[in-house]
């Protein structure tokens, strides 16, 4: 991003609006501000750089197809992004987990990565998201966290999840419906009013 | 049902937790055009984009952005007679550029990409698909080629690469070889001294490469 911009969120509904006019310029920027969390969400629910490295690439050329149809109204192109790259990501775990047949919880451990180190096009606004999110998430119960990310990360449904962990269906249901009203009003008062679209 | 009793269904939709005889309901709803519901699923979906940020951030490879850029080309054909235009070539000019393979760091090469010129090549009629991006370091006199989406060449023969002046004297800024995937990256110096690029173009040409074009174009681009 541009560090001097003075609205980051005004500038990346501009540069859709470039991209619906078909400006290659804009693409390029949109990729620059925000491929290194649509590439680290991919990364995270891949766990395999070269597929989440496709992935990301699939993100942004289909962003770039469908540009003329983003509507502002339904919400942020960050927010887009990342929900589109958590989509296409999704769907190729489950394509490789179905080739694989074999679902695993993975370790904490497995899943880390290491942080993209002072990226001179690192966008300080998912910094200030992120900050938001990591004080939504510290209210919630190890339980409601765990079972949220398995969702988020991994795609898996309340039954899936219920077996993974070993607990039963209506327990898990109740987690994540109790964790995510949490997330929901925590975030909504570090907003003021309402999550930021 | 009323859009306040959705508002809840829809932070769950937007995580993928109903399952779809809960959702068809849902997304008729918000598909019929109710405002209020609308905007809960942004906000929802916001939600959800927060949750991403729990992933750290990456750097793809600069090949990602390479091979975006060269997919999203909006296709403009410049024929070759174009580019030779009843012009003089001149007698063999030695090849003077150097190729050598991108083993660099990527935030650095990022951000000297970010600050380039950019020269798109697109496919010529032997291989419309084939694209490609220059990102020109004009300071530093270097050229970062990313094609992709190009045939493999056959055995015996050769990709090579051309700084073509505006006096249409051609002059070999060196050869590669795409892999099974099609692409190539590479990093061209630039002689010093040879003045105005107005176009780059690559030929296919026997092993070795020759000293002037005598093969079909196969990417163009103006500079």
């Amino acid at each position: 991003m541009t560090p001097a911009s003075p609205d980051p969120a005004a500038d990346d509904f501009g540069l859709m609006e470039g991209i619906a006019a078909r400006d290659q310029g804009a693409l390029s920027a949109l990729y620059d501000r925000h491929s290194s969390a649509v590439f680290g969400l991919c990364l995270r629910i891949l766990r395999e750089r070269e597929e989440a490295e496709e992935a990301t690439c699939d993100v942004f050329i289909e962003a770039w197809n469908r540009g003329s149809r983003f509507d502002r109204e339904r919400g942020h192109p960050l927010a887009y992004l990342l929900n589109l790259a958590r989509s296409r990501a999704i769907d190729r775990l489950r394509t490789r987990t179905r080739r694989q047949k074999l679902f695993v919880v993975r370790d904490d451990e497995e899943t880390k990565q290491t942080p993209d180190a002072g990226s001179p096009l690192a966008d300080s606004m998912t910094s200030q998201m992120r900050s938001r999110l990591t004080r939504a998430l510290a209210v919630l119960q190890p339980g409601q966290k765990k079972a949220l990310e398995l969702a988020y990360f991994d795609g898996m449904s309340h039954s899936e999840i219920a077996s993974a962990l070993g607990e039963p269906l209506g327990t898990v249901k109740t987690r994540i419906r109790q964790g995510l009203l949490r997330m929901r009003e925590t975030l909504s008062a570090e907003y003021g009013e309402g999550v930021a679209s | 049902m009323t859009c306040a009793d959705r508002k809840d269904l829809l932070l769950l939709y937007a995580f993928d937790q109903l399952e779809p005889d809960e959702s068809r309901p849902l997304v008729a709803h918000v598909e019929s055009g109710c405002p209020v519901c609308i905007g809960e699923l942004a906000a929802a979906r916001a939600i959800a984009g927060h949750m991403a940020l729990l992933a750290p951030p990456a750097t793809p490879s600069p090949r990602v952005k390479a091979k975006l850029l060269a997919a999203t080309v909006e296709r403009g054909k410049t024929p070759w007679m174009q580019v030779a235009a009843a012009a003089a070539i001149a007698a063999a000019i030695t090849a003077v550029a150097i190729l050598v393979p991108t083993q660099r760091g990527v935030n650095a090469l990022r951000a000297e990409l970010a600050a380039a010129r950019v020269v798109s090549m697109a496919g010529a009629e032997a291989q419309p698909q084939a694209a490609a991006r220059i990102f020109w370091d004009e300071p530093k006199g270097v050229w970062h080629v990313y094609v992709a989406n190009m045939k493999p060449t056959d055995p015996g023969r050769t990709y090579q690469l051309w700084f073509i002046t505006p006096d249409q004297q051609k002059i070999s800024a060196g050869t590669f070889a795409v892999g099974r995937r099609g692409v190539s990256e590479m990093v061209v110096v630039v002689p010093r001294g040879i003045g105005p690029i107005a176009v780059a173009a690559v030929t296919e040409e026997p092993a070795g490469g020759v000293p002037q074009p005598t093969g079909a174009i196969q990417l163009v681009g103006k500079t």
